[in-house]
């Protein structure tokens, strides 16, 4: 997982829990996708087969977080549609890039190092937010269990790739420097709405100046046209 | 040379490459993603067609996108900004998603390949759609090309005559806000579900309800003047909700659980009352166009006609005498008809036809044999594989296809889709619900011999042609119920597909399933729910694995998964 959700709250709050395990289920399904587009490149039988089977627990894993919230919403009657997974929306929640895909940008050992470092940093979370589960649907904290244990499993297989193929300093100081990233990267996303405190008002000033230009703008419309490909110019915008 | 249309940054983003002599590549960006409905700027297609054909600005002749991209930015925007202040979060969205958009396209492929200027065209939204349909017919000047989508460069609907000589001509147009399509699509937002993803899930719904609400829509929507009231709806003003109040006012709490079997009953009714007036809309708008054009054969396109149940009600009102719906009538499918644009726009007097709804690569142009093997053992014992393949579905088994060249469209049509035998009733619920993971109220669809269709299934003649490529509903027959009816829907009506040719793997399963005593298969996508059809050969393991398949079908042979 890449981008971990907050799991932060104290008291068991079962729109908020569902707001964290959809969060977890995107962050899931987004690890999965990274990881087949590996297994896709990497060009190692071994370490294909690898990223397959990191692939494989990754999409179930969202499922379970997704059953589990679907479990809560039903049991509490949460009527929210900002609570469904909606696979688009990885994009704008950050969790993916548009562009490219993590492995294009980063060499086999930095890759494995990137993995254990955020596998490491979700577990912690997970386990902080699975916590809060224990008294109130114990079952779900049982799943939740069996999936630390996988997220433990690669981080292990990862970080012990990684140390392999590094020294030891240099495992270190990639380490450290990963997760150095991972804090500031989910520090700007949390903060991405606060920005628009600050840049909203001068979009408004924009926006109320370009009213003033559009009431003269006027593209012309029209409802019937005689000859449409004579009429059309091919290399314009408009 | 090589003419390339592009569909991008708002629908699911795809690809079309031909060189009108025989090499076609249509490829979506979800392929390669794997985040279904992909919208963003195909730059993997891209790159994977750089890969496989070398583009350069050499053997490119053309690349079409397919809408005029400041057109279709600024008509959005320009109706808003008419109350700045009041539709400010609209606009503060849309003037953030300035650089993310289509204005900068030119920009986007000249990342990925260095192409001339003057050999990048910019067809018109409604234009492609209806230059798409025309790519599948032979005789164009005997039509009438309608479109009716959302909103594409502030058009809602079209209508477009072709004469012999390509001479284009469009007949009328009707203009953002008034859309049936956004009606639709804020009918599928307040019932829970995702717009631009949704909206079959409306029409399933619909069966299951009566439409007591037609009279407060009708007030909402004019059917006949096709005008909307705009104070049901805020798609205008907040980009996270499109209905209003006031459409809460009418129709009660919005995203209630529909588990819940008032709820479901309640939001049937709405969803039936919604089909409806859709319905009854497209039925005056084909009027119009047959009276305006004179032209009794329809060809209708856009994301509206995806509606396959309102592809058979309107079949059976006589209207018209045929109705075509290209296999992806959507933006997606409009990568082709910007690419008919650009041939179109070169040569002035030729247009692309294509005798194929199979426009996708090849599986083995897709992958290498060697990665294949890494994943799958051959398990067929003769080289009639088709046999075994019959022989595992009658014993219950599902089973996957992935073979051939890719479909174009939302559905799969054969070469990409996940089989069983449609009389084991057993075996097509577990695919539904547990395989599948779709909607309980959603049926599977058939896919039978044409020769066999008339046996279970009728249908108006005027719609049949859709069949080849699950385009409409047909009615099922008495004969079907006994034992097919796990593939009935609950208004006794089935989204059936038939196959023609004799050459296709599908055909020859099913000729062999007949000879055991069946005649019917189930055929769904190969993808479990929010998940895109599998493109490549990890694609097709990975997903194989999440549906606990076992086998499926490729080029050559019976294929088992291993385990890695």
């Amino acid at each position: 997982m890449f981008l971990i959700p907050k799991s932060n709250f104290k008291k068991f709050d079962p729109e908020r829990s569902s707001f964290v395990l959809n969060e977890f289920a995107a962050a899931e399904f987004s690890s999965a996708v990274e990881m087949l587009f590996a297994a896709k490149v990497v060009g190692n039988k071994k370490l294909s087969e690898g990223f397959m089977r990191h692939a494989l627990d990754e999409y179930k894993h969202c499922i379970i977080f997704t059953n589990i919230k679907n479990q809560i919403i039903s049991e509490y009657k949460i009527n929210k549609k900002e609570l469904s997974f909606v696979p688009g929306h990885l994009y704008n929640k950050g969790y993916i890039y548009k562009d490219h895909f993590i492995f294009e940008k980063k060499k086999l050992n930095d890759f494995a190092i990137f993995i254990g470092a955020n596998e490491e940093i979700a577990e912690k979370k997970l386990i902080a937010f699975s916590n809060h589960l224990k008294n109130h649907k114990p079952l779900a904290f049982t799943e939740i269990q069996n999936i630390l244990k996988d997220e433990e499993r690669h981080a292990e297989y990862s970080l012990r790739f990684a140390k392999n193929s590094n020294s030891l300093f240099s495992y270190k100081l990639k380490l450290a420097k990963e997760k150095t990233l991972s804090f500031f990267r989910h520090a700007y996303a949390n903060s991405l709405n606060k920005f628009s405190f600050i840049f909203n008002p001068i979009l408004i000033t924009i926006i109320v100046l370009i009213s003033f230009v559009a009431y003269f703008l006027k593209l012309k419309k029209k409802i019937t046209d005689e000859d449409v490909m004579k009429n059309i110019e091919p290399n314009s915008i408009t | 040379m090589f003419y390339i249309g592009i569909s991008a940054y708002y629908h699911e983003s795809s690809v079309f490459l031909t060189d009108n002599n025989g090499t076609n590549c249509f490829l979506k960006e979800e392929s390669f993603s794997r985040i279904k409905g992909d919208k963003n700027f195909p730059q993997r297609c891209i790159k994977f067609l750089i890969k496989k054909f070398d583009l350069k600005n050499e053997n490119i002749k053309s690349i079409c996108f397919y809408e005029k991209p400041f057109r279709s930015w600024w008509e959005i925007f320009s109706y808003s900004i008419k109350n700045p202040l009041q539709n400010k979060d609209f606009l503060i969205h849309h003037l953030k998603n300035f650089n993310k958009g289509s204005i900068f396209f030119y920009t986007d492929i000249n990342k990925l390949i260095n192409v001339s200027r003057d050999k990048i065209v910019y067809s018109s939204h409604h234009l492609s759609h209806c230059l798409y349909g025309s790519s599948l017919i032979k005789n164009i000047s005997d039509y009438v090309y309608v479109t009716c989508d959302g909103v594409g460069e502030g058009e809602t609907m079209s209508i477009y005559t072709i004469n012999d000589e390509y001479k284009i001509k469009k007949i009328w147009t009707n203009f953002y806000p008034n859309s049936i399509g956004l009606l639709y699509s804020t009918i599928t937002d307040f019932l829970g579900f995702e717009i631009n993803e949704g909206e079959f899930k409306v029409m399933s719904l619909s069966s299951f309800g009566n439409p007591i609400y037609k009279n407060e829509l009708k007030e909402i929507f004019d059917i006949n003047n096709f005008t909307i009231d705009m104070d049901y709806f805020e798609f205008h003003k907040n980009p996270g909700k499109s209905f209003s109040k006031k459409l809460c006012d009418v129709f009660g709490e919005p995203y209630l659980n529909i588990t819940e079997e008032a709820n479901f009953k309640k939001y049937a009714n709405i969803a039936s009352s919604a089909q409806l007036i859709l319905e009854n809309t497209m039925d005056n708008l084909i009027q119009k166009a047959i009276n305006l054009s004179g032209k009794t054969k329809v060809i209708l396109t856009g994301g509206v006609a995806l509606n396959c149940k309102m592809i058979h009600n309107l079949s059976k009102k006589n209207i018209f005498e045929e109705m075509i719906v290209p296999p992806s009538p959507g933006d997606s499918g409009s990568a082709i008809g910007a690419t008919n644009f650009a041939f179109l726009e070169q040569s002035k007097s030729k247009m692309l036809d294509f005798n194929t709804v199979f426009l996708g690569p090849q599986k083995k142009f897709i992958n290498k044999i060697e990665i294949r093997d890494n994943f799958f053992t051959k398990i067929n014992l003769t080289s009639d594989f088709a046999n075994e393949t019959s022989a595992k579905l009658i014993k219950g088994e599902i089973i996957a296809s992935y073979y051939g060249p890719n479909e174009v469209g939302p559905r799969s049509l054969g070469n990409t889709s996940i089989f069983c035998d449609a009389s084991n009733r057993e075996t097509v619920k577990k695919l539904n619900l547990k395989v599948k993971k779709r909607e309980y109220f959603q049926p599977l669809a058939p896919v039978l011999l044409e020769e066999d269709f008339e046996k279970y299934f009728s249908i108006s003649k005027s719609i049949v042609k859709n069949l080849e490529w699950m385009g409409t509903l047909c009615d099922a027959k008495e004969e079907l119920y006994d034992k097919y009816g796990s593939i009935i829907h609950v208004d006794g009506t089935c989204r059936t597909q038939i196959v023609k040719n004799e050459k296709s793997f599908t055909y020859k399963v099913l000729k062999n399933l007949k000879k055991s005593g069946s005649d019917i298969l189930v055929n769904t996508s190969f993808n479990i729910s929010k998940d895109p059809v599998v493109f490549d050969i990890y694609d097709v393991y990975v997903n194989m694995k999440r549906m606990n398949i076992k086998f499926v079908i490729m080029d050559d042979g019976l294929y088992q998964t291993k385990d890695i």
